[in-house]
């Protein structure tokens, strides 16, 4: 690749890139507004600006230019640090502040300012502006988002979204000049699914979250990789959080996945992990009748006396699990199930699922799939069909023991009615549902934010998630539960962690071959041997 | 929701450019003419509909050019120009005489809705200023007495 | 004495002169394009360069040049646009040619089409022009019906259409980008270049945008001996004839049609006939009123291009706007900034809030609230818009901030000194 100069350092650039793109892959900052890598280049906010001392043909350029819309040149040597620039960046940070409010101890966006970190980088400390500021007020702008449009700096990366990214068109400028405004017209509310974006691109405060509105200082937030459990695309998210309460999910960019983006239903996922009202919050034994609270000796104890009393056939034996699983549970299911049953009666839900085609790469992000691993159920061949013809077929037969994961089948009363006349049912789950009350021994698991695991995506891309909060006291993550009822169950293999079960699957797991959970890292990999039909049907494409 | 004639007005613009958006300005000048110099949020919908736009995009282009009216104008707009070499020869004057006549400030409308005055910025008559259009008309080198004589007469 | 030399008003000045087609062709209309059909497009091209001549509208670029940029094979169809948006405060000479001789316009907007490979032109003219709108639309139609537009005229075998499109009120939509964004019916904020508009213009087509002026040269240049002509008219680098709008306190305001080595003084007073009421000339802004101002003494320059720029100011569009010793300088600037902070598009930082802010700063003189530190905060105000703009408005905006405080500083002191 060329390169070019910046500070007297090469930079790479592919022919055609603008300065400011190269830099900023290259790891290094220039301070910026209103560029963005996903929209089109405006260069408007005047805050990139570069001294080119030699725009590649031995000459410099007359003036200070825009690094976003400076294409790069072999030979260029471009000065980001001398006195011109910096009286620039100065000069445009004092302009950027003349109408802003600076109502900083008010605003959520304080500590994650682009506006309040350059100015105290870039800027002077001190405005000569003495007259009343532009005074425009709040507006609420949409489902998820509020507007404080004071704080506005006329970026215009929220026009640019609802044009480019959505489509949507809802967002636009108005007025001129001094009185430019970025809204929505005449408090018309937006409509389109995204808008939680728009606070994220949004460099000052004038975009928020109404979800995070006054909630807490963000410099106070911890941040976790994850992955949003929400549908099948598994967008990677940072779930950030304090004093183990989470108070948000954030889009981590991707580009395998979902770029920049992150839908507003994957965001308010984040309340579920804060849920304590309905979790399970530690085991639960079946004694005359009622659930009572059991410790985990007792509740392993319990399941091993019983199914030793019971000694089932392979084909009285029942695994069910929705694809909320990680992959590894579902590994660890099935191993059960081999190894302590010599049985393969494990099932999953596997409706058709689909998702919008569009001209609008955003809209794909939202699938009708509302769980995070169908693929890995797949990838692990774990059975079911569409009208869950096999399982009904398996239920026809005596059942003795039957392990539920999570809440599968949760409307399907008919296949609940008939495991209800089992002696044993085990329910592995982190929030008490219906087969809780049908359960003999209920095992308190954790949601997503409490434990590791990985996830395999839709386009059959397997991806971690960290351990954001921690968890209740008395609950255990499954793929622990579970390899702990294998060894109760006399098996011999031992799992003390993720990469562990991850290793064992590769190794045992086809789909699974070739992939090692250390290249998994911050992006995700795809598997090697796909499944070939996911059950993916397109819908309607969007206007 | 156009009258024949504008229809064929607006199917004639609309066949002179490579796309149907293109020929927006020319459309929204076309219609606010036809609704006695303003447009609504109806019209600008029909508009947006014509040239395939979404209506913020209309109302973007609309609060963008100081043509353009989201209130109705007097029957008789002034557009009186008070820019540089206007304001060198009296354009001032000749805005503030006009407002103390009819008793309303610049961007308003008399209650009787006959005139309506604008501050105009450069209006591209300079070497024969102070100039104002009324309407659609120019007038060049117009004296305080004349403005008198002209709205007297616009009256009747 | 200086006088008029009569190529473009040649028709405008005759009293006799009728402005429609068939008294254009009888005037010797048409002539050049029917040569022009012979000769080869890069010929006229070049003839156009071997002319000199510098775009009218402002930032003076050769024309020829300009068009020789054009992208050539990308399959696009190329688009001439005639800037006819003129709005820069004191300039009202595009405005003569449309309303009083369309066709000479319109001949040099076909030759030039028919240089550039151009199949439909379109002619932006500012919404405001009413009648000079209603008189392009009545000549266009004179030349669709005698054949002179549309396919094949003259026999050339070459296909034109012309439009006239109406703007809508907005300064800024004289700048190129912004133009075009506005021809393709949005809202006319100047684009990032590159892409230039010869490469990336209307609806992503090669396009030149050129003024009406500059356009309304081209059948002379292009008649025979016409480029060697209009090269011979002025000093070297500054060819030709231009319109000149001359306004403010003089006798004869208008627009005079003069070689580019006539002085400044001489149009003041020759051509202008002097400051009204016998005052004294106090300056003159000589080109738009972003061109830097100029004081009493310093009058006596060559009214062109390079000799202006050689002084520190600008020709600009060519409209001096003359005042006399009775002005207010602070007011003057005050109107000038409210024009720049009105029209400015807004998109970008230091222009949509330096415009407003140096603004109200000189408002604070008017109240009698100046000082020596806010005079300073002015010129810096103003300086710091100056080159960190998106377009040239930001430019255009200080450019009179700056040189205002530098000519005339007493003017605001007068304001706070007293105090």
């Amino acid at each position: 690749m060329p390169f070019f100069q910046i500070d007297g350092e090469p930079v790479e650039y592919e022919p055609g890139e603008k300065v400011l793109s190269a830099v900023l892959r290259s790891g290094k900052i220039i301070p910026h507004y209103c560029y963005h890598p996903g929209m089109s280049v405006v260069a408007t906010c005047r805050m990139c600006l570069v001294d080119v001392i030699d725009m590649g043909n031995g000459r410099p350029a007359p003036k200070l230019q825009t690094a976003c819309s400076l294409d790069a040149m072999e030979g260029m040597k471009v000065e980001t640090l001398n006195q011109k620039v910096e009286e620039g960046q100065k000069l445009v940070n004092e302009f950027l502040l003349v109408n802003h409010p600076l109502d900083c101890p008010v605003c959520d966006q304080s500590g994650e300012c682009i506006l309040q970190d350059y100015s105290f980088k870039y800027g002077s400390g001190k405005s000569e502006m003495d007259y009343s500021k532009r005074v425009n007020g709040w507006r609420d702008i949409g489902t998820f988002v509020a507007m404080e449009r004071n704080r506005c700096i006329q970026c215009s990366r929220c026009d640019r979204f609802t044009r480019e990214i959505t489509g949507t068109n809802e967002f636009g400028m108005f007025n001129r000049g001094h009185e430019l405004t970025l809204d929505t017209y005449a408090d018309r509310p937006m409509t389109n699914k995204f808008q939680g974006n728009m606070a994220d691109i949004c460099p000052v405060g004038a975009i928020t979250e109404k979800e995070f509105r006054f909630k807490r200082r963000v410099w106070k937030l911890k941040k976790n990789y994850s992955i949003c459990t929400g549908c099948s695309s598994g967008c990677n998210v940072t779930i950030e959080h304090d004093r183990n309460e989470v108070f948000r999910l954030k889009p981590h960019e991707n580009q395998n996945v979902n770029k920049w983006w992150l839908c507003d239903e994957g965001r308010l996922t984040y309340r579920m992990m804060n849920e304590r009202k309905t979790r399970i919050p530690r085991p639960l034994g079946r004694v005359e009748g009622n659930l009572e609270g059991v410790s985990w000796e007792e509740a392993y104890g319990a399941i091993v006396k019983r199914v030793k009393e019971l000694k089932p056939f392979p084909h009285e034996v029942l695994a069910l699990t929705d694809t909320r699983a990680s992959n590894e549970e579902l590994f660890l299911l099935q191993k059960l199930l081999k190894e302590g049953f010599s049985s393969d009666n494990i099932f999953c839900p596997l409706p058709k699922w689909g998702q919008s085609e569009s001209d609008f790469f955003i809209n794909t992000l939202i699938t009708t799939d509302k769980t995070p691993n169908r693929a890995g159920a797949l990838a692990l061949k774990i059975k079911g069909d569409e009208k869950n013809a096999k399982l009904k077929k398996v239920i026809e037969g005596e059942l003795k023991v039957v392990f539920i994961l999570g809440n599968p089948f949760e409307a399907e009363s008919e296949i609940k009615e008939i495991i209800k006349r089992t002696q044993l049912v085990v329910h592995l789950g982190v929030f008490h549902n219906s087969w809780g009350e049908i359960a003999d021994v209920v095992l308190p698991g954790q949601y997503y934010s409490e434990k590791e695991g990985t996830y395999t995506n839709k386009h059959q891309r397997v991806q971690s998630t960290e351990i954001a909060i921690q968890a209740l006291r008395r609950t255990r993550p499954e793929w622990q539960i579970l390899a702990e009822l294998l060894q109760s169950l006399g098996q011999t293999s031992c799992f003390d962690s993720v990469p562990q079960v991850f290793a064992a699957m590769v190794q045992e797991a086809k789909a699974f071959s070739g992939v090692s959970f250390d290249e998994i890292g911050s992006l995700g990999i795809e598997l090697k041997n796909k499944t070939k039909d996911t059950g993916m049907k397109v819908l309607v494409k969007q206007a | 929701m156009f009258s024949e004639d504008i229809q064929a007005q607006v199917d004639n613009l609309l066949c002179r450019y490579p796309i149907k958006q293109n020929a927006l300005i020319p459309i929204l000048l076309l219609v606010q003419k036809e609704n006695e110099g303003w447009l609504t949020e109806e019209w600008m919908q029909h508009v947006a509909d014509i040239c395939e736009v979404p209506l913020t995009h209309i109302e973007g282009v609309v609060t963008f050019y100081t043509m353009f009216r989201l209130k109705r104008p007097g029957r008789y707009h002034l557009q009186i120009c008070t820019c540089v070499p206007c304001c060198l020869v009296g354009g001032t004057e000749l805005l503030e005489h006009t407002e103390k006549k009819l008793e309303i400030q610049a961007g308003h409308t008399t209650d009787d809705g006959v005139f309506s005055i604008e501050e105009m910025e450069c209006i591209g008559a300079c070497s024969y200023a102070p100039a104002v259009i009324v309407n659609e008309d120019y007038h060049e080198q117009v004296t305080p007495e004349e403005m008198d004589k002209m709205i007297k007469e616009l009256r009747q | 004495m200086a006088e008029e030399t009569l190529v473009l008003f040649k028709n405008i000045r005759n009293p006799k002169y009728d402005k429609s087609l068939a008294g254009y062709k009888r005037s010797g209309g048409f002539k050049s394009l029917k040569k022009v059909f012979g000769m080869k497009p890069e010929e006229v091209v070049q003839e156009v360069k071997e002319s000199g001549l510098r775009g009218r509208g402002g930032a003076g670029f050769p024309t020829g040049l300009k068009w020789s940029f054009m992208a050539k094979g990308t399959g696009k169809p190329s688009y001439l646009i005639a800037n006819a948006d003129e709005s820069e405060p004191g300039t009202c000479k595009d405005r003569e040619l449309m309303l009083k001789d369309p066709h000479l316009f319109l001949e040099g907007l076909m030759i030039s089409s028919y240089a550039i490979g151009c199949h439909h032109a379109y002619v932006y003219v500012r919404g405001e022009f009413f009648p000079a709108i209603k008189t392009l639309n009545a000549a266009v139609g004179e030349l669709y019906a005698d054949g002179l537009l549309g396919t094949n005229p003259l026999g050339s075998g070459f296909k034109l259409d012309i439009t006239i499109h109406t703007g809508a009120g907005a300064y800024i939509c004289g700048e190129e980008s912004a133009l075009l964004d506005s021809l393709e019916g949005k809202r006319g904020q100047p684009r990032v270049k590159p892409p230039f508009p010869a490469v990336s213009g209307f609806n992503g087509c090669p396009t030149s945008v050129n003024n009406v002026e500059t356009l309304a040269c081209i059948p002379f240049i292009l008649s025979d001996g016409g480029a060697e002509a209009f090269k011979s008219f002025g000093p070297q680098n500054n060819s030709g004839t231009h319109l000149v709008s001359l306004s403010g306190h003089v006798n004869c305001p208008g627009v005079y049609e003069l070689r580019m080595d006539v002085s400044m003084k001489d149009i003041i007073y020759d051509i202008g006939g002097g400051i009204r009421d016998g005052k004294k000339l106090k300056g003159v802004i000589p080109g738009g009123s972003s061109s830097p101002v100029m004081k009493a003494d310093e009058v006596d320059v060559l009214y062109n291009f390079d000799d202006l720029a050689k002084i520190g100011t600008m020709l600009g569009s060519a409209a001096m706007m003359v005042f006399d010793e009775g002005t207010d300088i602070v007011k003057l600037l005050h109107r000038i900034t409210r024009f720049y902070a009105h029209e400015s598009c807004g998109q970008c930082t230091p222009c949509r809030e330096g415009t407003h802010w140096s603004s109200q700063i000189i408002q604070d003189f008017l109240r009698g609230n100046g000082s020596d530190e806010k005079l300073k905060r002015l010129y810096r105000v103003g300086g710091n818009m100056l080159g960190t703009t998106l377009c040239a408005l930001g430019d255009a905006a200080a450019m009179p901030i700056q040189s205002f405080v530098n000519k005339f500083p007493e003017e605001f002191r007068k304001y706070y000194a007293t105090l």
